[in-house]
C-alpha cells in the first residue's frame, strides 16, 4: 500500500504542476474576458503557437526553451495587441459574435499550423535532471516548468495589482464607463489587456512545451481546459484562476488512476457542469 | 388573394427544389452536395429557433444531432428489426434529441447567455467522451449502417443505393422544419419567445413562464436536430463520433449550425437556408479545389467566414431584408 500511496502522491504532484500551467493560459483568457467580454475560443491555439515557437527556436537556432519563454511572451504580446486592435475591437461585448469569430480564427490557426508543420507529435528533447521529494521523484523539466509558471503568475499578479496600468486594466474590466469617466482610456487598456492575455497564452504554451507533446490540434483541448478553469473561478476573475487550474490539474491526474486515459477529461467536464449549475458565478464568489 | 413575395418565395422554392435534382440525377456528387445543404439547413433552422428567436445560444447542437445519429446507428447495430428497416429510427432519433433537449434545458436554463452556451458545450463533450469510450456504442471506431433495402410500391420502387430518395427525404424534413419554425415565429408563442430573448426578467414580470417556453423550444429544436442526425447517419451510412472535422459529436459540428445561421441571418426563416448554401457550397468547392492539401480548404473557409462576418453583421438575409421592404 505504501507503493500505491507514493504513486498517488506522485500523480497529484504532477497534476498540480500541469494544472498551474493550464492556469497561466486560463489567466490570459480571463483577462481578455474581463476587459472585452470576449470568450476567446482561439486561446488554446495561441498557446499551441507558443509551443511551436519554443520548439522551432530550439530546433533551428538551438535557443534554450527557457529563453523562449520571455521571447514568446514579448512576441505574443505584440500579436495580442494587433489582434485586439484589428479584430477583437469590433466584437467587444458581443457574446455570440465573439464565440463565432474566435472559433473561425481557431479553425484558421489550427489548419495553418497543420498545413505548415504537419500533424506529428513533437517534443523538445531537454533534460534538467531529476529531483526527489521524499518518496516522490519528479523529473527536472516538471520542476523547472512549475517554478517558471509560478514566477509568471506572481509577476502578472504584481503587475495587475501594483502598477498603475494594471490597476487601470482591472478598473476597465469592472466598469468601463466608470473607468473612462475617471480619465482612463478604455481602448488603450484593452490593447494592453488583450496583449497581456495572448502573451500569457503564448508564454504558458512555451512552458507547456517543456513537458507536453506539441501538435496542431491540441489547441481546442487547451481552450476547453481554460474555459473550465475560468468558469470555476468566475469569468473575469484573474486572481482565482491559479486555484481553478490546480483543481483541474489534480482532478484530471487523479482520474487517470481509475479511468482509461482518454476518458479523464469527462471528470473535468462533469465538475464544470456541476459548478456551472450550482455556482454559476464561480467557486470563490458570493451569491 | 394578394400575392406577395412572402407567399411566392416559399412556393417557388418548393417547386424548384422538387424538380432540381432531375436534370442532375446522374451526377451523384452534385446531388450529394444538395442533400448536405438541405440537411444542414434543417439543423441550422433548429438552432435558429432556439438561439435566433428565443435567444438561447446553444453550443451543444452536436449532442442532439449526434445522438439522433447514434439512435439509428445503435438500433441497427443491436436489433434485427432495425437492421432491415432503419426508417422508424428517424422518429425515435427525433425523440431522443427532444428528450435530451428537455434534460439539458431543465438543468441549464437557470443559466444565462455565455454560461448557458458553456454548459451545453460541456454536456456535449461529456457525451462524446462517454460514447467514444463505451463498447455499447463501438467506441471511437464508430458504427457502420447498412444501406436500407429497396421499398417496392405498386407504382415504383425506391432504391436506397441511389441518392435521389435521400434528397426527397431531406427536402421533406426541411419543408416541415421550416414550416414549423415559420408558424411558431409568427404566432403568439413566437412573440413570447422574442420577449424572453430581448429581456427575460421583464418578460417574467409580465407573467411569461419563461422556463416552460424555453423547455418547449428546446424540445422542438432537439427534435428537429435529432431527426436530421438520424437521417444523416442513414445517408452517410457511417457514424464517426470524433473525427475532426466531421465527427457527429464534436464541437465543430456544434458550431456548424451556428456558422450557417449567422452567415445567412439569425432570427430569419430563410437565413439558415442561404447560410447552408454558402457554407456547404463554398466548403465543398474549396475541398475539391484544395483536395491535395489537408486543411487548406478550412483555412480559406475561416478567412471567407471572417470577411462575411465583418461585411454583413446581421447575416446575408438580414442585410437584404433591411434594404428591401417586404409587404
Amino acid at each position: 500500500m505504501v507503493l500505491l500511496g507514493d504513486l498517488i502522491s506522485s500523480i497529484v504532484v504532477h497534476g498540480l504542476m500541469l494544472g498551474a500551467i493550464y492556469a497561466t493560459i486560463a489567466m490570459g483568457m480571463s483577462l481578455i474576458f474581463g476587459v472585452m467580454s470576449i470568450k476567446n475560443l482561439a486561446h488554446g491555439d495561441f498557446a499551441v503557437l507558443g509551443m511551436f515557437t519554443s520548439f522551432w527556436l530550439f530546433t533551428l537556432y538551438n535557443i534554450s526553451p527557457l529563453l523562449s519563454i520571455p521571447i514568446s511572451f514579448a512576441l505574443f504580446f505584440c500579436i495580442g495587441m494587433l489582434l485586439t486592435r484589428f479584430i477583437f475591437k469590433h466584437i467587444i461585448g458581443e457574446m455570440l459574435g465573439s464565440i463565432i469569430l474566435t472559433f473561425g480564427l481557431s479553425i484558421f490557426m489550427e489548419n495553418v499550423m497543420l498545413l505548415v508543420w504537419g500533424g506529428d507529435y513533437r517534443t523538445i528533447p531537454v533534460e534538467y535532471g531529476k529531483y526527489s521529494l521524499g518518496p516522490i521523484s519528479v523529473s527536472g523539466t516538471y520542476v523547472v516548468a512549475f517554478v517558471l509558471t509560478i514566477l509568471l503568475i506572481i509577476l502578472t499578479q504584481l503587475f495587475l495589482s501594483k502598477t498603475k496600468i494594471g490597476v487601470a486594466i482591472r478598473a476597465v474590466s469592472q466598469d468601463p464607463e466608470a473607468a473612462e469617466s475617471l480619465g482612463i482610456s478604455a481602448d488603450r487598456m484593452r490593447l494592453v489587456g488583450g496583449g497581456l492575455g495572448i502573451a500569457l497564452a503564448g508564454a504558458g504554451g512555451a512552458i507547456l512545451a517543456l513537458i507536453y507533446y506539441i501538435y496542431p490540434y491540441l489547441g481546442i483541448l487547451l481552450t476547453l481546459y481554460a474555459l473550465i478553469i475560468c468558469v470555476f473561478t468566475g469569468l473575469g476573475n484573474v486572481a482565482g484562476t491559479i486555484f481553478g487550474g490546480i483543481i483541474i490539474g489534480i482532478v484530471q491526474a487523479v482520474a487517470t488512476i481509475q479511468l482509461p486515459y482518454s476518458l479523464t477529461p469527462v471528470v473535468g467536464f462533469i465538475l464544470f457542469l456541476l459548478v456551472l449549475i450550482f455556482r454559476p458565478k464561480g467557486l470563490f464568489t458570493r451569491g | 388573394m394578394k400575392l406577395s413575395l412572402k407567399t411566392i418565395l416559399p412556393v417557388a422554392f418548393i417547386i424548384i427544389a422538387l424538380f432540381a435534382p432531375l436534370p442532375i440525377a446522374t451526377q451523384t456528387y452534385l446531388l450529394h452536395i444538395l442533400i448536405l445543404i438541405l440537411l444542414f439547413s434543417a439543423l441550422a433552422q433548429s438552432w435558429n429557433l432556439l438561439a435566433g428567436y428565443a435567444g438561447q445560444p446553444s453550443l451543444g447542437h452536436a449532442l442532439f444531432f449526434g445522438m439522433g445519429a447514434y439512435t439509428s446507428g445503435l438500433l441497427t447495430l443491436h436489433t434485427e428489426y432495425f437492421k432491415i428497416n432503419p426508417w422508424p429510427s428517424l422518429i425515435l432519433g427525433g425523440f431522443v434529441g427532444a428528450l435530451l433537449g428537455i434534460a439539458i434545458g431543465a438543468v441549464c436554463f437557470r443559466l444565462r447567455g455565455p454560461y448557458f452556451a458553456l454548459a451545453t458545450l460541456a454536456a456535449t463533450e461529456v457525451a462524446r467522451l462517454i460514447v467514444m469510450n463505451s463498447e455499447f456504442t463501438n467506441g471511437a471506431i464508430g458504427i457502420t449502417i447498412r444501406v436500407p433495402p429497396p421499398i417496392s410500391t405498386p407504382f415504383f420502387t425506391i432504391n436506397f443505393t441511389e441518392k435521389l430518395p435521400y434528397y426527397y427525404f431531406s427536402l421533406i424534413i426541411v419543408i416541415i422544419s421550416f414550416l414549423v419554425v415559420y408558424i411558431l415565429s409568427n404566432s403568439r408563442y413566437g412573440l413570447l419567445l422574442r420577449s424572453i430573448r430581448d429581456d427575460e426578467d421583464a418578460a417574467m414580470t409580465l407573467g411569461v413562464n419563461a422556463f416552460k417556453l424555453k423547455l418547449l423550444t428546446m424540445f422542438i429544436s432537439g427534435f428537429i436536430a435529432g431527426v436530421v442526425g438520424a437521417l444523416y447517419a442513414i445517408y452517410i451510412s457511417y457514424i464517426d463520433p470524433a473525427l475532426d472535422p466531421g465527427g457527429v459529436l464534436t464541437l465543430f459540428t456544434s458550431i456548424e449550425p451556428v456558422l450557417i445561421t449567422i452567415i445567412g441571418g439569425a432570427a430569419t426563416i430563410i437565413g439558415p437556408f442561404i447560410g447552408s448554401v454558402i457554407r456547404i457550397g463554398v466548403g465543398e468547392y474549396l475541398r475539391v479545389l484544395f483536395g491535395w492539401r489537408a486543411g487548406m480548404d478550412l483555412i480559406f473557409f475561416g478567412l471567407i467566414f471572417l470577411i462575411i462576418f465583418f461585411l454583413a453583421r446581421k447575416g446575408i438575409w438580414g442585410v437584404i431584408k433591411s434594404r428591401i421592404k417586404f409587404k
